[in-house]
């Protein structure tokens, strides 16, 4: 393998890595909201969060593209403040992929929260945990199904995105240049083999950790019943 | 509002039925909410705890405001020192019975002399529980896991809500024991609710009676259900019954029996768990379960004899029926005995007569 494709490789995993870890702390409290709300707005924020499945990737990259530039109050913005784009930068590929692979976290956690359901939440208010001691000792542990599922898609789904990555970040090495951008350059270019060392490198990465995602929550399963 | 009640004025709306109550409940002892399904009982429970918000109108804690709509002021169900017994029991099924003892325990800010965590766990015999999971308790451990894990808290007051109506007759059995000994051993305020008439007569001092989200009564149990006379039993419907009160002389003699002083008369019933001397014990009589003799009977199976008067005569309307209302020493007691009988014994209203109740009537 050569070294602009291992780069490729480690860039993807760094990238999917910290979308994860974000995605995890950002979607938690909107499923947790979204799962106890009788909010008229809950449909909308629904809507909104599941809209990335149904989107072409580049239309969604394209918008984002066009939010990024300098030209736009929010581009100009980060740019006053950090002194870079966000287009072609590798920050503003975490920022598209956070919204890109929000419904992969956000859907799962709102599944497993609503199925706990008030009773025990009022049982654990009833013996004197505070809000926030009773979703880290009774919500949290009883989704962590929930969450597992939620960072192994996020994971997953950052991995294998392409169209927004195109369209914010381009393809420059070392930056913006992620494993799926690499292997639609190899393609193009007739370099067959480099494509089929990166595809096989993903197929087994996601096998493996699928793997070990089931695997894990059989025997998990089993003990707690 | 006086220190040592809990101070209620309050309603709570929903679509088709309001809670209206205005009732000042003493913090001591044990009071029964009885009402038919759908009164508001629950309702009143979850009010007291601060799962729900009054409408109008307060609820006061010993001269301290835990909701207050006037003054939107509402303290949220962790912070009132209020213990939940729910009717499903709510044990966390990823912790141990330990684990679930311990969250309480852990949590409870006040401290109780009466209530330790070995004292629970011995007192609701727990020990052989401890390392078991939820999923693997009958229901009548699962309850009296999630009534020692209520007590862990150190309430000040005790709400349960129907805590054995979810279990059948014989797990019923096994839990009243340790809900009649609560009073005694730890000393909690408690209040009850519950919709069986035998409960309330077993474990409570005082009743409030619901009916359609409004209070009909509240009172002192035995008055205030012999007051109802007819139609006590929210689920029986009309079936005249009365409450007698005695006073515990053995809590065990021979044969398996307790024997219980009523006036002058005394009145032996399977002893139970958690019966001491001097204890003041209700027993509720059914009309069915009571016959009358002219004379004091001898070389009769029936051990209990009561004299008694007849005050008045109530034949039932289409059954051939008839129910004799009796006033045994100051005490109510209804009998419920053919018309031919009637006819045949001539009993008149004024007349002395011994009433004669069946052991087994009194569990």
């Amino acid at each position: 393998m050569s070294l602009p494709d291992a780069s490729a490789l480690a860039l993807t995993a760094w990238l999917a890595f910290l979308v994860t870890v974000i995605l995890l702390l950002l979607a938690t409290p909107l499923a947790w909201w979204l799962s106890r709300t009788q909010s008229r707005a809950k449909p909308v924020v629904e809507a909104i969060v599941a809209l990335p499945l149904v989107l072409p990737p580049t239309v969604l990259g394209f918008y984002l593209l066009i939010l990024f530039t300098p030209e736009n109050p929010l581009g100009a913005v980060w740019v006053q403040l950090t002194g870079s784009t966000l287009t072609f930068s590798f920050t503003g590929l975490v920022v598209a992929s956070i919204i890109y692979s929000l419904p992969f976290a956000v859907q799962p956690l709102q599944t497993a929260f609503e199925r706990i359901g008030t009773g025990l939440m009022e049982a654990a208010a009833s013996l004197g945990a505070r809000p926030w001691d009773a979703f880290f000792n009774i919500a949290a542990p009883l989704s962590w199904r929930g969450f597992l599922t939620a960072a192994v898609l996020s994971f997953a789904h950052t991995i294998g995105e392409f169209g927004v990555v195109l369209m914010v970040g381009g393809n420059i090495p070392g930056e913006t240049r992620t494993v799926s951008i690499a292997i639609y350059e190899h393609v193009e270019t007739m370099d067959y083999g480099e494509a089929h060392t990166l595809s096989a490198i993903l197929l087994f990465v996601s096998f493996s950790v699928l793997l070990v995602v089931y695997g894990l929550g059989r025997r998990r399963a089993l003990h707690v019943g | 509002m006086s220190d040592d009640q809990l101070a209620l004025l309050a309603t709570c709306a929903f679509p088709g039925f309001t809670l209206e109550v205005n009732e000042a409940l003493p913090l001591e002892g044990c009071t029964a909410v009885f009402g038919p399904s759908g009164s508001g009982k629950s309702t009143l429970l979850r009010l007291i705890a601060g799962f729900q918000k009054p409408t109008t109108g307060h609820v006061y804690c010993a001269g301290t405001p835990w909701s207050d709509a006037g003054r939107r002021l509402h303290i949220p169900p962790d912070k009132r020192e209020v213990g939940y017994l729910f009717q499903d029991g709510r044990l966390f099924p990823h912790l141990s019975v330990m684990g679930n003892l311990a969250f309480a325990d852990t949590r409870s800010r006040a401290t109780s002399g009466a209530i330790t965590f070995d004292g629970v766990v011995s007192a609701f015999d727990l020990k052989p529980l401890l390392d078991r999971h939820p999923e693997s308790l009958s229901g009548g451990e699962r309850q009296r896991v999630a009534l020692a894990r209520t007590l862990l808290t150190r309430p000040r007051l005790l709400l349960l809500d129907e805590p054995l109506s979810a279990l059948d007759r014989a797990r019923k059995r096994e839990i009243l024991p340790y809900l009649e000994a609560l009073p005694h051993r730890f000393g909690v305020p408690t209040i009850y609710v519950s919709h069986a008439v035998e409960e309330v007569v077993r474990l409570a001092d005082r009743i409030l009676i619901l009916a359609d989200g409004k209070t009909v009564a509240h009172g002192d149990v035995t008055e205030t259900l012999n007051a109802f006379g007819y139609d006590v039993d929210a689920e029986a419907g009309t079936r005249p019954a009365v409450i007698l009160e005695g006073r515990c002389v053995d809590p065990y003699c021979a044969n398996g029996l307790a024997v219980i002083s009523v006036g002058s008369a005394r009145l032996s019933l399977p002893a139970r768990p958690g019966l001491a001397a001097k204890y003041t014990v209700r027993m509720r009589i059914d009309a069915r379960d009571v016959a009358i003799s002219l004379t004091e009977p001898v070389g009769l199976s029936i051990r209990n004899v009561l004299p008694a008067t007849i005050r008045a005569l109530h034949p039932i309307p289409g059954q051939p029926f008839v129910d004799i209302e009796l006033d045994s020493e100051g005490a109510p007691l209804f009998a419920r005995i053919t018309q031919d009988a009637v006819a045949e014994l001539s009993l008149t209203p004024g007349q002395r007569v011994f009433a004669l109740i069946k052991t087994a009537s009194f569990d």
